[in-house]
């Protein structure tokens, strides 16, 4: 896949962390022991806090209308907004690939690990159940971008 | 160490020039806004506070079995405890004459009084507490009483719980090098904790020039019950979602 992401790995790994370990709920209800993928239509970008929604249409045959809808939980505004993105990040209609923890309770939808559009960009997503610790990773990003920005003249 | 601005002496003491408070020094460059790599919870569980053994257990047992039903606890104004912001909420410091701001994403509020007044006698609790600060060479040095007794610690997350009465927390803050901030915190809860709490804390400066508003409070979670406060995933659609694409052949 043509992936590519304009951030640095180590604020990548924080902010997968960020919401979530400072969440104000557990993740008990997703599966954070496999990442699952669909891919499908944008149908909204839920722009809000405390969390984020992506709606997606995923073609499934033996429904009314040929899709299934799914849900998946993401960031708040404020991380993802850390990450890039915006509530023009997705336009409903936009063909995406979602790699997602899924429910525990088997309905169509789970949290976020990241969104890959059609042109191969990635959207990271934020908190989730696997947001073990980046801490290093994070002071290490932040210590580069601080030290390059003090390089300047 | 490189600056890229400095207060002046004149500006930063305006007209209380001559009290302890503002002695002529510059006072450092703290500007923009700042982040915190470790968050509160990963704290706690790396350093447990000196809780009764008890109190920590239901502390932990709330966090990782969603026992803790609280409907309000998301809509509570931001409170201060000892944890000023900066690992999802970036926190920022603004400095006028006898006073330093403090601020973060989620609008916590801190006034921060340095023109030399002490802390009074009598006082009325509020979220944010009472503050007075000094300067000791380029370390604001601050002290804080008068914490509303229902505020919870550690924050408005699962578990926490109120932080009781008589609480005083000093706080000791210092550039350690021009791009990272180190607050070291001493929180006394004697009703929570049997001992002091010191925590030390290490932020990097961030390279956002705005703040993003951030709340956990919000007229629809669909992750929260609001009836409850019990987790769920709510997937009741969007009013306005755009119908399914055509069928393909």
């Amino acid at each position: 896949m043509n992936s590519r992401s304009s951030l640095p790995v180590g604020v990548a790994a924080f902010l997968l962390i960020a919401n979530g370990a400072f969440a104000h709920h557990s993740y008990v209800m997703f599966d954070g022991s496999k990442t699952l993928t669909v891919s499908g239509t944008v149908a909204k970008l839920e722009w809000r806090n405390p969390h984020v929604f992506v709606w997606v249409y995923v073609a499934r045959t033996g429904t009314p209308t040929g899709y299934e809808l799914y849900a998946f939980e993401n960031g708040s505004t404020n991380v993802l907004a850390k990450l890039g993105w915006s509530k023009a990040t997705f336009a409903a209609g936009e063909k995406v690939t979602v790699d997602y923890w899924p429910l525990r309770d088997g309905r169509a939808g789970g949290h976020l690990v990241k969104a890959t559009h059609a042109d191969g960009k990635v959207s990271l997503g934020a908190g989730g159940p696997n947001d073990t610790t980046a801490t290093a990773a994070v002071k290490a990003a932040e210590a580069a971008e601080n030290a390059a920005r003090d390089a300047k003249p | 160490m490189k600056r890229r601005w400095r207060w002046s002496p004149l500006l930063a003491c305006g007209a209380l020039v001559g009290t302890l408070a503002c002695a002529a020094e510059s006072l450092p460059d703290w500007s923009g806004w700042w982040g915190l790599s470790v968050p509160v919870p990963e704290e706690i569980a790396t350093s447990p506070p000196p809780m009764r053994p008890a109190d920590l257990a239901r502390f932990r047992q709330a966090r990782s079995q969603d026992l803790d039903p609280d409907p309000l606890r998301y809509c509570r104004p931001p409170q201060f405890v000892g944890y000023s912001g900066g690992f999802v909420d970036s926190v920022e410091f603004l400095f006028t004459p006898g006073r330093v701001t403090l601020t973060n994403e989620l609008g916590l509020l801190r006034r921060i009084y340095t023109d030399g007044r002490t802390l009074p006698r009598e006082i009325d609790a509020s979220n944010s507490g009472t503050s007075v600060g000094h300067w000791e060479g380029q370390t604001l040095v601050v002290e804080t009483i008068g914490i509303n007794p229902e505020a919870t610690w550690p924050g408005s997350q699962q578990g926490a719980v109120p932080i009781g009465k008589n609480v005083k927390i000093t706080e000791r803050i210092s550039l350690s090098n021009p791009n990272t901030l180190q607050m070291d915190v001493t929180l006394v809860a004697p009703d929570l904790f049997t001992a002091p709490d010191r925590r030390k804390r290490i932020y990097s400066r961030q390279r956002k020039t705005a703040a993003t508003e951030i709340t956990f409070c919000s007229d629809f979670d669909r992750s929260i019950d609001p009836g409850t406060g019990k987790q769920r995933f709510d997937m009741t659609p969007p009013s306005d979602l755009p119908p399914p694409p055509p069928r393909t052949p």
